[in-house]
């Protein structure tokens, strides 16, 4: 029954419609103040890699006609030949990216599921759209007035209903994923989030102040300037500049490795944190794109696997099976490179899956690279409809199973078995309502 | 170029104002609002918002907020009515060259240097110096800086309002990042050559002059485009985002089958018709864009090198890069003419200029931009109506803002949009008659730079091709709503270390002068004297009550101030301790800048 008063109060500040974000959970901050039961739910990490991953040379073949396709026909000059990439255990179809070294260390330690090929059911080349249709859950015209993990929140049935902050993204630009979700978080500098800049006579009085005057918000601005100063004295409570990471893990220099290591620490300061939305940019690489381990490509890769491997040994120290992280892309590039040793944008993608309970290894179908096997014969063809890999996850390892409600018109779930844990039957009914829900489940 | 790049810079390399520290206080730390009071829950959400007079709606909405000049000026134009006098004020700004702005001008020539330069100009000397020699850092970027702060001067300052609005809008519509590779060093070309020229001019011109930018051409990889393997980043956008709009995408379907309006146009574009745009654009570079350019440097043996051949960064047309092939875009046939090889670029222009979609698109982002997050249809209709009827008119873009300013929707509409970080802080800095001259010379001049950034909306910083979004959703985010209230707490106390602590805002003296009698400065008539004139209404009860609260605070010596009188005159020229009373009132004003009512537009 927890969900009926969540969503009632979503329903009555007339939010789903209107779309506001930026603040946190009614909830009950003292639980944080007197220091968390540590019994949180399992946290999922969602990371989006803005303007489209080259995936053929994030997890490049290595062997046969594929890897005869990629380095002499498609890429004669921007591929990873075979013996620069990285040997992944079990096969020599696919190597990593030599600057993945981290990612490498991961999945050869079964740590971590690469899923091939997995993509949008018709392909888009738009950034805008494509991105869109992910962060919203769903492809097509119609305006849903919410994100898809927006949906997750309305449909999870084990959220407290006083969670304090139930999801973050670690950013300074919002994202339609949480769009119509006043309780997600946007926010970037914890460090920095008080209203610190004016007198010093009057500092705590400014904000003291505005927080009386928004106490009881009648309309949406209001109840935003609400919610930031709320979880402007939650994050202070946090000690930032005092975090120690479990398994001494080192986050990379950059904003991805803050934004990571942020994940980290509101996930063990027990404020409920149950998903964090993760946006990384820097992928789109008409130009300069690069090879080996030199070029923006590669930098973007090490900082991204530097980031991703001390995010999983910093959480596994303490929350050993408690996280799931997953990475994904709006799209694949072009599978021939253009003319300035770069590439387009393209269709299917793989994607990552890092945590205990994943089953390491590669997952899905590769459909090859020749000329008839491309799509329209410029782009790795899809043959996993990513709503299947992220499904999955939801189902095993965040235990809510309203995919008709999160992913409107989705009605085919087919598990691939990248995670452990008990399935349950997909409820694929759109129209999801949590007072019947919560009657039976 | 990379066009989704974040940079990074890390906090320590960011120069920055020092913060307000107390003798006597620690920095708060931990929060002090008991548990019951974090735990309140907002009731249901169903208020009405107050509207404030045509005067305050119109210029928070075509200007960057009301200014004491501005309503002047407009309480001194010909009418009987305030509408009267509103149309003429609009009439007036839609002819923004015949509007004095000399406090702007004189500005903009203080410290100064490269807003005269030529493009080949901030190319040898900021981008590439022919003779291959390094460029320190701080010139290289230098020309983007001065473009970002002429920015907040014109903001700020500017009477054309409208047009630094417009040119807003369409630096946002042609996004460039200003901190994408060579861009900064580029930047008041751009701004300057491309973009305001044609603000209230006419679309295909611009479109033209941005499609021959090396700015663009270098932001979105067109510069290296070449028929060997077509580059097609800007030919997507060309038609995403600047023209036919993403809503007329038809992804991968055969582009016969795209519907056909009753003139046989094509509605729509798909994949294929990228392909052949990207074709059509292959050899439309820069002189620098190829690393051929720079061969000169490498002379055979025993030759000098020959200077003149350095590269301008200007356009150049590469006829061996170009295809000359047919290109058929959108249904049509574009023909290669070796007599005029810019024709077949130029015709696609011309289609794409004329077609209805890119009228909708335009009409729906400047109805979006002025009138409300979804402005109605009647409207959009009628902008786009005039945009395209006028495709060729020199004063297109005025003709379609006319219709759409002296609409009922625009001036009768109040609060369906949101100040972004932007707009809100120089709507404040407006209201504080915010004196800073933004000098390039002046380290303050960076603390506001560096100050703003996180913000989430420092002019040209959106690094994608899409523009600053323009939708209340995306600027309901907690960092950059806090960041933007700290950069608004700073600047209203901001003073000048330089010259005796001088304040660069004038608080004081428009309190003295709005409340001319002493007596008469009561907590109360304060908060509401500053309420009413930044938000164009009286504060409500409860926000009335606790900004009163905070201006009657007498004491601050033991550690909870004592809440006094709120009819009892204060001295706000008094600044002692334990009062402060002039910081206190600067505090309650920066602080009411901070309210949702403030928010609106």
């Amino acid at each position: 029954m927890k969900k009926i008063n969540r969503r009632n109060f979503l329903k009555g500040s007339g939010l789903v419609s209107v779309a506001g974000l930026g603040g946190m959970q009614l909830g009950f901050a003292n639980q944080l103040l007197k220091g968390g039961s540590g019994n949180g739910r399992d946290l999922l990490v969602y990371v989006f890699l803005n303007g489209g991953m080259d995936g053929l040379n994030m997890v490049p073949p290595r062997s046969g006609n594929d890897y005869n396709q990629y380095s002499n026909v498609l890429r004669p000059s921007l591929h990873i030949p075979n013996n620069v990439s990285l040997p992944l255990n079990g096969q020599n179809a696919f190597g990593m990216h030599p600057s993945a070294t981290g990612l490498a260390n991961l999945f050869n330690s079964n740590k971590m599921a690469i899923v091939h090929a997995t993509g949008l059911v018709e392909a888009n080349r738009s950034h805008f759209e494509a991105t869109r249709f992910l962060e919203l859950g769903f492809q097509g015209s119609n305006s849903l007035g919410t994100g898809w993990l927006t949906r997750y929140f309305n449909s999870s049935l084990h959220t407290p209903n006083d969670a304090v902050m139930p999801s973050i993204v670690p950013s300074y630009d919002n994202t339609d994923a949480v769009l119509g979700d006043p309780t997600a978080l946007v926010l970037s500098n914890p460090g920095d989030f008080a209203l610190t800049d004016g007198h010093w006579t009057w500092g705590d009085t400014m904000q003291d102040i505005l927080q009386e005057i928004t106490e009881n918000p009648v309309s949406l601005e209001q109840l935003v300037n609400h919610q930031i100063l709320k979880a402007s004295d939650i994050i202070q409570a946090i000690d930032w500049a005092n975090y120690v990471p479990g398994n001494s893990a080192s986050y990379p220099e950059g904003f991805l490795g803050e934004q990571l290591r942020m994940v980290a620490q509101l996930y063990k300061s027990d404020v409920d944190l149950e998903v964090a939305y993760v946006p990384t940019g820097g992928w789109d690489t008409h130009v300069g794109q690069g090879t080996g381990t030199e070029g923006q490509f590669a930098d973007l890769t090490s900082e991204l696997s530097a980031g991703l491997y001390a995010l999983y040994q910093d959480l596994t120290a303490s929350h050993n099976g408690r996280f799931t992280i997953m990475v994904q892309s709006e799209f694949g590039r072009r599978a021939y490179e253009n003319s300035a040793s770069s590439t387009d944008h393209g269709y299917a993608n793989p994607m990552f899956i890092i945590g205990d309970n994943v089953n390491g290894g590669f997952h899905g179908q590769f459909p090859g690279l020749a000329p008839e096997q491309l799509f329209e014969g410029d782009d790795v063809n899809a043959t996993v409809d990513y709503r299947d890999v992220v499904s999955e996850v939801l189902i095993k390892r965040q235990r809510n199973r309203f995919l008709g409600y999160i992913f409107p018109g989705y009605d085919d779930y087919s598990p691939l078995g990248v995670v452990n844990g008990a399935d349950l039957s997909p409820v694929y009914e759109e129209n999801y309502d949590p007072l019947f829900a919560s009657g039976f489940d | 170029m990379n066009i989704f790049a974040k940079k990074y810079h890390p906090r320590d390399a960011i120069p920055s104002a020092e913060k307000s520290q107390s003798p006597l206080k620690k920095p708060r730390t931990k929060p002090k609002n008991s548990a019951q009071n974090l735990a309140q829950t907002p009731t249901v959400l169903g208020g009405t918002i107050d509207t404030p007079n045509l005067t305050h709606r119109v210029l928070s909405k075509m200007a960057f907020g009301p200014s004491r000049a501005d309503i002047n000026h407009i309480e001194s134009l010909p009418g009987n009515t305030e509408t009267d006098r509103i149309l003429a004020y609009i009439d007036e700004q839609l002819d923004p060259q015949n509007i004095s702005d000399t406090t702007t001008d004189n500005m903009l020539m203080q410290g100064f240097e490269t807003l005269n330069k030529t493009q080949q100009q901030f190319f040898q000397e900021h981008v590439h110096l022919p003779n291959g020699a390094e460029i320190p850092w701080d010139v290289h970027i230098r020309p983007g800086r001065e473009t970002s702060y002429a920015a907040f001067i014109r903001a700020i300052n500017s009477n054309r309002q409208l047009f630094e609005t417009m040119t807003d809008f369409w630096h946002n519509h042609f996004n460039v990042y200003l901190e994408g590779d060579n861009i900064q060093p580029m930047f008041v070309h751009y701004d300057r050559d491309v973009i305001r020229p044609e603000a209230l001019g006419n679309f295909r011109n611009m479109m033209y002059q941005v499609t021959r930018s090396n700015c663009m051409l270098s932001y979105l990889g067109n510069g290296v485009n070449e028929q060997s393997a077509p580059n097609e980043n800007f030919a997507r956008e060309l038609l995403e985002l600047h023209t036919i709009g993403a809503k007329n995408y038809y992804g991968h379907l055969p582009w016969q089958d795209v519907p056909t309006d009753n003139q046989g146009r094509r509605v729509g574009y798909v994949e294929e018709d990228v392909v052949e745009l990207a074709r059509a654009l292959t050899g439309w570079s820069f002189s620098g864009a190829s690393w051929q350019d720079y061969q000169y440097l490498y002379p055979a043996p025993g030759d000098p090198v020959d200077l003149s051949q350095a590269p301008t960064g200007t356009f150049l047309f590469r006829p061996d890069w170009h295809d000359q092939g047919v290109k058929r875009v959108m249904g049509t046939d574009f023909l290669y003419d070796s007599n005029d090889p810019e024709k077949d670029v130029n015709d696609i222009l011309d289609m794409l200029a004329e077609h209805p979609a890119t009228a909708q698109f335009l009409a729906y982002k400047l109805c979006r931009r002025f009138i409300a997050d979804e402005p109605p249809q009647s409207i959009v209709d009628q902008v786009a109506n005039t945009l395209q009827q006028n495709w060729q008119a020199s004063d297109q873009i005025k003709q379609a803002m006319e219709v759409l300013l002296k609409s009922t929707e625009f001036l009768n509409t109040w609060g369906e949009k949101i100040k972004r970080p932007f707009e809100k802080t120089i709507a404040a800095m407006r209201q504080i008659e915010y004196s800073f001259a933004f000098n390039p010379n002046e380290e303050y001049s960076s603390w506001h730079y560096w100050g703003f950034r996180n913000s989430g909306q420092p002019p040209f910083g959106w690094t994608s091709p899409n523009g600053y979004p323009d939708t209340k959703s995306h600027w309901l985010g907690a960092s950059s709503n806090m960041s933007t209230w700290k950069f608004i707490q700073w600047i209203c106390r901001f003073r000048d270390g330089n010259n005796n602590d001088a304040s660069f805002n004038n608080i004081l003296a428009i309190t003295a002068e709005g409340i001319p009698a002493e007596a008469d400065r009561t907590a109360n008539n304060l908060v509401n004297f500053w309420y009413e004139r930044a938000c164009g209404h009286p504060p409500d009860v409860n926000t009335q009550d606790k900004l009163a609260k905070f201006m009657s605070y007498m004491d601050v010596a033991p550690d909870v101030p004592i809440p006094t009188d709120r009819d009892t005159a204060i001295d706000i020229f008094h600044n002692d301790w334990p009062s402060y009373n002039s910081e206190r009132l600067v505090s309650v004003v920066s602080t009411l800048f901070l309210t949702a009512e403030f928010s609106y537009r």
